[in-house]
């Protein structure tokens, strides 16, 4: 929850500190380091929306498995995984949303050649004519929108097959 | 004989002490009832004996082999051939009756699945319920499956847990002579918690009556409906 309060530049600097060096290139020069980045900045949302759905799983449920004398892999994929996927996909909605939206810490680790759609908008907003920036952000919530009609639809699907799942 | 004993068992739930020094005996093949108010031990009981908790001091017998000892699980739960029916049932949600059945069942790799789960199902008179989720059942039908599930593995002990709460007495009474037409044919043990002392005579052979993590008193139903204690007087008035 911490890491909520901490500005996105001072994330930004302390990733560059830490693996701007020889032996941490690999993911200092590629798309990991945005990766990393974006766990760093909302990863905590993610985890918390998660482990309120595995505390919404009743231990009755493991426990019954258990007595059968179901290996716990067996029980964690077959009944708390499939119980989880509201909670998994709500978790990647909001990330994805959140993450579309993050300008100060990509902006500042992003490597040569991956830059974001949100970066290169940035960028351009400051150099270019209004009517390139214009069409680039139509552009770049024309895609975000159909994105989230997909989620919608996928969504709908999702808890239509986890209807089941009311417990 | 003597099927299950518990011997100067403690529990805490953090700082709560919930037994203390508690002893008994459960007959084999028969039906104990555990009666007593919210909170004296009962559920408790159940878990100390499933191996879902761990006594922190005491030794638990089962067929005369410690499973549990002073803080110890000896023999995990699945290697005691015990049935639960919790309380909230914990029918998985996102299988049909037949699939929360079968679970058990294919983990141990048992042969003739469809023919235990349709011959169980029959008794009951469930058998049109195979393909159906649990939340396309009615209540009673939602207990049966429970029951069914603890039961088809064949279970040398059936440990319930005040499954039949919220059902109206007709379906219960329907429900407790199936299972007892089905203990009378697998010859388990049966552990039964109740709030409910009318349930706890119509279905024990022998009533536990709690209160406090204390044994109050133990005996057949008129020995419960006789005695002198005036919990257990105030407490059968309820």
């Amino acid at each position: 929850m911490m890491i909520f309060v901490v500005p996105s530049t001072v994330l930004g600097i302390s990733l560059i500190r830490y693996y701007n060096n020889p032996s941490l290139n690999f993911i200092y020069g590629s798309v990991f380091i945005i990766i990393l980045a974006y766990l760093g900045r909302f990863g905590f949302i993610a985890s918390r929306i998660i482990a309120n759905g595995l505390k919404q799983i009743p231990d009755t449920f493991r426990e019954a498995a258990s007595l059968m004398g179901v290996h716990p892999i067996k029980v964690f994929f077959k009944i708390t995984v499939p119980l989880l996927i509201p909670s998994l996909f709500a978790a990647f909605i909001l990330s994805f949303i959140l993450c579309l939206g993050e300008l100060g810490v990509v902006i500042m680790v992003y490597p040569p050649g991956a830059e974001l759609m949100n970066i290169k908008l940035f960028t351009v907003s400051a150099n270019a004519p209004l009517a390139l920036t214009s069409t680039m952000t139509l552009i770049n919530l024309a895609l975000t929108g159909l994105l989230m009609v997909l989620f919608f639809f996928t969504g709908k699907v999702l808890l239509k097959k986890s209807r089941n799942a009311s417990y | 004989m003597h099927h299950i004993e518990l011997n100067h068992i403690s529990h805490n739930y953090q700082d709560k002490k919930v037994l203390s020094d508690f002893s008994v005996l459960f007959g084999k093949g028969k039906t104990t009832c555990l009666i007593g108010p919210t909170g004296c031990g009962k559920t408790t009981i159940l878990r100390l004996i499933a191996g879902l908790e761990i006594p922190s001091a005491g030794i638990i017998k089962v067929n005369n082999k410690t499973v549990s000892e002073g803080g110890k699980i000896i023999i995990p739960p699945h290697k005691r051939n015990i049935g639960f029916v919790f309380q909230d049932l914990a029918l998985w949600p996102h299988f049909t009756v037949k699939d929360n059945i079968a679970f058990g069942l294919r983990a141990k790799k048992e042969k003739n699945i469809s023919n235990r789960i349709g011959e169980l199902l029959d008794l009951f008179h469930i058998s049109d319920k195979i393909n159906k989720y649990p939340h396309q059942l009615s209540g009673g039908q939602k207990q049966m499956v429970a029951i069914a599930r603890s039961i088809v593995l064949q279970p040398d002990i059936l440990l319930m847990d005040e499954p039949l709460a919220s059902i109206d007495t007709h379906v219960k009474q329907n429900i407790l002579e199936h299972v007892k037409e089905l203990q009378h044919r697998l010859n388990f043990t049966m552990l039964y918690v109740t709030h409910n002392h009318r349930e706890a005579f119509h279905t024990g052979d022998t009533i536990v009556v709690l209160n406090e993590g204390r044994i109050l008193s133990e005996g057949t139903k008129d020995e419960i409906i006789n005695s002198s204690d005036t919990f257990i007087k105030s407490f059968l008035e309820t």
